[in-house]
């Protein structure tokens, strides 16, 4: 604990605290972020449960990079967010479960892009139906971080 | 009007407080809606600006669809929220702001549907968008990015 209080004490910590628009700030850019990854998330999921059925998913590459911009962007955001209040957020179980979920929810992603490319279509609406689930969990363990203490 | 707005918050359409876990609920839900509308909008905007450019345009349309749902999703958890509180909210610039921009990328949308939408379904795949569709791409991207922000910040400015 005494790592995660030191990280609450730095100077960067403080800043983003105590300085009016910082915290604002950066809870906009991890709601953009969110925008984009969960967004392009369920695009694919529902690629694969049928809508736009004919689009080849090679052409849905370029979405792929900018889901990635998106994951890049709201684990820096996020970070600082989290050593802001390091210790009240590592020991709320709403924030581990949101960790567990958006870890599974990007390994279940990348399995089903992958299964997509192969084009071995079998379970890819199971798998999709996973994906969706795991990232409208991560949204609402999200949210809840801010009324379980 | 406060007289309506206060009668709003009485009546059944204001009773997120009232019900345990009403109002994260109804957050919860904005925020389902806002990612599924942002990425039906991805999908067609990145098409249209060249970004994505050999998606074909013709059946990337049908996730307007998406979009449309996610906005459904957004704007109805959002009527509820605002009934809860009407007077706060309509007090709070941010919260207004957030409207124009709103209605901006509704008029937006109207322009794309009406102005835009017929020709780009004959878009072959790997060619450019006339430039009218893409100034819609990006305005869509900015009103939309705009009203997350705006969104996220209403709590802030009390």
């Amino acid at each position: 604990m005494s790592f995660l209080a030191s990280l609450e004490g730095s100077a960067i910590a403080v800043l983003i605290r105590e300085t009016m628009w910082t915290y604002p700030g950066i809870i906009s850019v991890h709601a953009i972020g969110m925008a984009i990854v969960v967004g392009i998330g369920l695009v694919f999921a529902l690629r694969a449960l049928g809508l736009g059925g004919r689009i080849p998913i090679s052409s849905m590459d370029p979405l792929l990079k900018l889901a990635w911009i998106g994951v890049g962007l709201n684990v820096c955001s996020g970070l600082l967010l989290f050593i802001a209040d390091a210790r009240k957020f590592l020991t709320m179980p709403t924030f581990q479960i949101k960790l567990a979920l958006l870890v599974a929810a990007t390994i279940v992603f990348v399995m089903l892009v992958r299964r997509l490319e192969a084009n071995r279509s079998g379970n890819d609406k199971a798998l999709a139906m996973i994906s969706l689930v795991l990232w409208l969990g991560a949204i609402t363990a999200g949210r809840l971080t801010a009324y379980i203490k | 009007m406060n007289d309506f707005l206060t009668s709003l918050s009485q009546s059944w359409l204001g009773s997120a407080y009232a019900v345990a876990w009403g109002f994260p609920l109804l957050e919860t839900l904005h925020f389902i809606g806002l990612c599924i509308l942002f990425g039906g909008l991805l999908i067609i905007d990145a098409r249209i600006l060249g970004f994505a450019r050999q998606l074909p345009m013709k059946p990337a349309m049908s996730f307007t669809s998406m979009a449309v749902a996610g906005f459904a999703i957004a704007a109805t958890s959002g009527i509820f929220m605002f009934c809860s509180d009407p007077l706060r909210y309509v007090a709070n610039p941010v919260f207004l702001a957030k409207i124009t921009l709103i209605l901006l990328a509704g008029l937006n949308a109207l322009w794309f549907w009406f102005g835009a939408h017929g020709r780009l379904a004959s878009l072959a795949d790997g060619e450019t968008a006339a430039s009218n569709a893409k100034t819609i791409a990006w305005a869509s991207l900015a009103l939309w990015t705009g009203v997350i922000v705006l969104g996220r910040l209403i709590p802030y400015v009390e």
